[in-house]
């Protein structure tokens, strides 16, 4: 039963592994590939630390690091895609031709060349930095 | 060529069904390797070299862990992946600015400083034809090499095949005599302690010579923003001194050429992405928050593989963990949040005060058991926090030396300027140096 669970998870993590690397491969731009990488970091690694946690059981010495590895890979995944990906906005990288929607553009449109607006809720003063402008 | 040896552990019969998938993995990285550093060597943009260098120190991190080293691993992660790219991008950053200053004044379409860079970039590449025609040595010393390392890795003792005589004694002394479960930690901190010893002090001698090379004209509290803070003041004339106004209208021209008065107060402060300039240590919510929860997690995890004797790991990739964290702090909540601690005064107090802990506990031994570096300290049982006597200590030491100088080297360069006061002074004061050197020469 135990090796099933393993042996499924395991699938899981490998599978979409894979179909990161392809998208990795095959999107457009650069904003769809880092969601594919993230995606490898996600769902491609948290599975296979699971099939470990699962395997070795979760108090055991492999257990509790890949269960540590999990929660670091958890915040870091995100995050740094998140990092990543803002300073590509930023820096203007272009979106594939092919892109419908573009939130940010709009946010940001109005107020291109001020040095101390932030785009983003938390680093201004007020919820709304698009009225300073 | 199957050698067989009668100290050789007798493998698992299951052992033998997996072993060629593993020699399938060490010749699959050693390719992936060869492909990051054919990257590093040919790509074009400089930031992307960076990135294939991170990655070959995260493939290299990978073969140590496959091959049975994970405390090697562990400082390869940080100093290969993190460390050594961030100083390359921090002085690919310095040159860049000092480049680019100028043409952002004269020119208002910026596009034309990145052409020029490639420009000049291409002009730098060699091409492996150009290598084979012009460099026939350095062709024939490359395939030395590479035949070198094809045999030093089919060498390497994999499965069963006998371990060399080092590795022996030290499984056979690592129990009995250092209480230590870990045979590496044994290596690095017990019989092979005056290796580390030197490298420790190597260490500390390249981060003296970092130190030495970037240091400031005045002492400075602080790495980074205070010679940019103070620059107008350094370049103000007497504000007592009455002079007219063509002198001044004179000194303001010559300001606004040389770009001062407009630069960011300090690197926080400097925008990052030419478009939408924004402060570097505006990071969103989510990055400061994210790095807020890891900070604490990677801490406690480069702390165990410090305290932890019987982990592979000890006081090295420990530092370099630390190293990671001040780095993360920096990067997601600016340069005033670890301004307390990355001061110069307190990390270089730091280092050698962990270098003299090192040498008193080396000498000690010396003192009281006859030789340098031989346990004095009591063993505590094995599989405890102290079980490993001297070493364990040493390995304390060590965390404190290599943390603290790789902090000091990241923020040593990460702060070096060019911040001489002004031409005509610092042609002086070369003058004068030259003069003076001249008449030392002579007497």
């Amino acid at each position: 039963m135990r090796l099933v669970v393993v042996a499924a998870l395991l699938t899981i993590g490998v599978g979409f592994s894979l179909t990161a690397g392809l998208g990795l491969i095959r999107m457009p731009d650069v904003y769809t590939r880092v969601h594919s990488s993230t995606l490898a970091a996600v769902l491609g690694a948290v599975p296979v630390f699971l099939a470990l946690v699962v395997g070795k059981g979760p108090i055991s010495r492999y257990g509790g690091e890949s269960l540590l590895a999990c929660i670091l890979v958890l915040v870091f995944a995100p995050l740094s895609a998140h990092a990543l990906l803002r300073a590509t906005y930023r820096g203007r990288v272009p979106l594939w031709s092919g892109a419908k929607v573009d939130q940010p553009r709009d946010r940001l449109r109005g107020k291109d060349s001020g040095a101390d607006a932030g785009d983003e809720p938390d680093s201004g003063a007020g919820p709304e930095p698009q009225a300073r402008g | 060529m199957p050698v067989t040896s009668p100290t050789a552990v007798p493998a698992p019969s299951r052992r033998h069904g997996a072993e060629p998938v593993f020699w399938a993995v060490d010749y699959l990285l050693l390719a992936l390797l060869l492909t990051a550093a054919f990257l590093v060597i040919r790509l074009r943009n400089l930031n992307a070299c960076v990135m294939a260098l991170s990655a070959l120190g995260l493939l290299l991190t990978v073969v140590f862990v496959v091959l049975g080293a994970p405390d090697v691993a562990h400082a390869e992660v940080v100093v290969g992946g993190v460390a050594l790219p961030t100083l390359f991008l921090i002085a690919i950053g310095k040159a860049r600015t000092e480049v680019a200053e100028p043409e952002q004044t004269n020119l208002e379409e910026t596009s034309q400083s990145p052409a020029r860079s490639s420009t000049s970039l291409r002009t730098g590449g060699t091409g492996a034809p150009d290598l084979l025609r012009h460099r026939p040595h350095a062709a024939v010393l490359s395939l030395l090499l590479l035949a070198a390392l094809v045999v030093a890795m089919l060498a390497i003792p994999r499965g069963a095949r006998p371990l060399p005589g080092m590795a022996r004694h030290a499984i056979q002394v690592a129990l009995p005599q250092w209480h230590l479960t870990e045979v590496v930690n044994e290596v690095v901190y017990g019989t092979r302690a005056f290796d580390t010893f030197g490298e420790t002090f190597l260490l500390l001698a390249a981060v003296l010579s970092v130190v030495v090379l970037t240091r400031p004209r005045e002492p400075r509290s602080g790495y980074v923003g205070e010679d940019v803070a103070g620059r107008q003041e350094q370049l103000e004339i007497d504000p007592h001194l009455r002079s007219g106004p063509d002198e001044r209208q004179a000194r303001e021209a010559e300001r606004e050429e040389e770009g001062l008065g407009r630069g960011p107060l300090t690197t926080d402060a400097q925008p990052f992405a030419k478009p939408f300039p924004e402060r570097g240590e505006e990071m969103t919510v989510v990055v400061r928050m994210g790095v807020r929860v890891v900070a604490v997690l990677l801490t406690t995890a480069g702390c165990f593989l410090v305290v932890q004797g019987y982990t592979p790991g000890g006081g090295f990739p420990a530092g370099a963990v630390l190293l990671g964290v001040v780095l993360l702090i920096y990067v997601a909540h600016g340069y005033h949040r670890v301004a307390a601690v990355v001061r110069p005064a307190v990390a270089e107090t730091i280092e050698l005060l962990g270098a003299l802990a090192i040498i008193v506990l080396q000498s000690l031994g010396l003192l009281l058991r006859g030789s340098f570096t031989a346990n004095w300290v009591p063993l505590a049982p094995a599989r405890t926090l102290r079980s490993g006597g001297i070493a364990q200590a040493f390995s304390l030491g060590e965390f404190v030396v290599v943390s603290s100088g790789l902090v000091i080297v990241v923020f040593a360069v990460l702060g070096a300027t060019r911040d001489w006061t002004s031409d005509d002074d610092s042609a002086d004061s070369a003058g004068q140096d030259r003069t003076a050197h001249e008449g030392g020469d002579e007497s």
